[in-house]
């Protein structure tokens, strides 16, 4: 069976996290790749206090939508300047080395040079400055069990932004740690539409050639359940 | 033979113990936490919470993923190891020990594995 490439069109992040499960939860072995966006929201780990991790009154004040993914790990800001791949998998054919070195490849297309960074991020390598963080989850340890690791690209997100509600208010005081955040990411510079097309490509040489989709790919009954649940108050501020 | 013989062993990694008193104790095997390393969070259920076999009732998360636990049978929760809760780790450096909760009511069992099925079921991943 060829791979599966969905890109997605809505920016609810609802929506999108729902479109993500249920095209892992119907993958079948299938291999697929899963480009998507999300507008002006933060994004925490599945097991994290929305209260400690982000300025929640603050992102109330401007807009900002509170989600949750299934995945482990820390909070990040997705706007319009921001790419979030997909890469799905059963466990026993996701190398998480070889979908970096896709994102890797698809970046070098630009003239930018990667690295890793800590254990499941990706930096520039003249600065190592971070524009890649990664997050997992497998349904089950076993070979054929559906997983996926999923990331960001940073293009040309709001930095200001992502410093501000991702810090608490209780660190609000300490700006030593916020100047910090700002040294260690940095945006690509590069146009979103672009950098989707150069991860497609760098997807297909590695895997051959692939189906395309929309978001519509996804099973609608199935997403609108997953978006129920993941919008839920329930989901979002239980720990 | 690495398994412990005192116990049954699902194929999603989750070891049962049968007691005499109709319920069953619930954790993972030693392979399932060395496939997911350093665990930092146990979301364990709560007691009263209905499970179903073969089916996802809790979750860890490991300094590498997320992972769905199972059930290897169905009824309901009556009690939850705190511990686990409040310090993951156990789960590594103990995970015949660090059971995750008990479950009584049964109404249905998984398939399970004895352990020396269960050692050479693991053995088909190496």
């Amino acid at each position: 069976m060829k791979p599966l490439i969905v890109t997605g069109s809505s920016v609810d992040p609802y929506l999108n996290l729902a479109i993500e499960e249920t095209l892992l939860k119907t993958s079948c072995g299938r291999r697929i790749l899963y480009l998507w966006q999300n507008d002006n929201t933060v994004v925490i780990g599945r097991h994290q206090d929305a209260q400690a991790e982000c300025d929640l009154s603050g992102m109330e004040e401007d807009g900002v939508t509170l989600a949750k993914r299934i995945s482990g790990g820390g909070a990040v800001y997705h706007d319009l300047g921001n790419l979030n791949f997909t890469f799905i998998a059963p466990r026993g054919l996701l190398s998480v080395d070889e979908n970096f070195s896709i994102i890797s490849e698809a970046v070098k297309a630009f003239g930018i040079d990667t690295c890793r960074t800590g254990n499941n991020d990706l930096g520039v390598a003249s600065t190592g400055a971070k524009f890649s963080g990664s997050a997992f989850y497998q349904s089950g340890p076993d070979e054929d069990s559906p997983c996926f690791h999923h990331g960001t690209i940073l293009c040309s997100c709001d930095i200001d932004k992502m410093v501000r509600y991702l810090t608490p208010p209780a660190a609000k005081l300490e700006r030593h740690g916020v100047k910090s955040v700002k040294a260690r990411v940095c945006n690509l510079g590069l146009e979103i539409g672009a950098v989707r097309e150069s991860v497609i490509k760098a997807f297909e040489k590695r895997y051959g050639e692939a189906d395309r989709a929309g978001e519509e790919a996804a099973d609608t009954a199935m997403a609108e359940e997953a978006r129920e649940r993941l919008s839920s108050q329930e989901w979002l501020f239980s720990i | 033979m690495s398994e412990k013989n005192d116990r049954l062993y699902s194929r999603q990694h989750e070891w049962a113990i049968f007691k005499d008193d109709g319920t069953c104790v619930v954790g993972i095997s030693d392979y399932a936490q060395k496939e997911l390393g350093n665990l930092v969070f146990a979301n364990l259920p709560e007691e009263g919470d209905e499970v179903t076999a073969d089916t996802p009732f809790c979750d860890v998360e490991s300094i590498k993923t997320v992972s769905d636990v199972y059930s290897p049978v169905s009824g309901k929760v009556i009690s939850v190891n705190e511990e686990v809760m409040d310090n993951p780790t156990l789960i590594n450096s103990d995970p015949y020990g660090a059971w995750f909760a008990v479950i009584g009511e049964i109404t249905a069992k998984g398939e399970l594995l004895s352990a020396e099925e269960y050692d050479e079921y693991v053995k088909t991943f190496k």
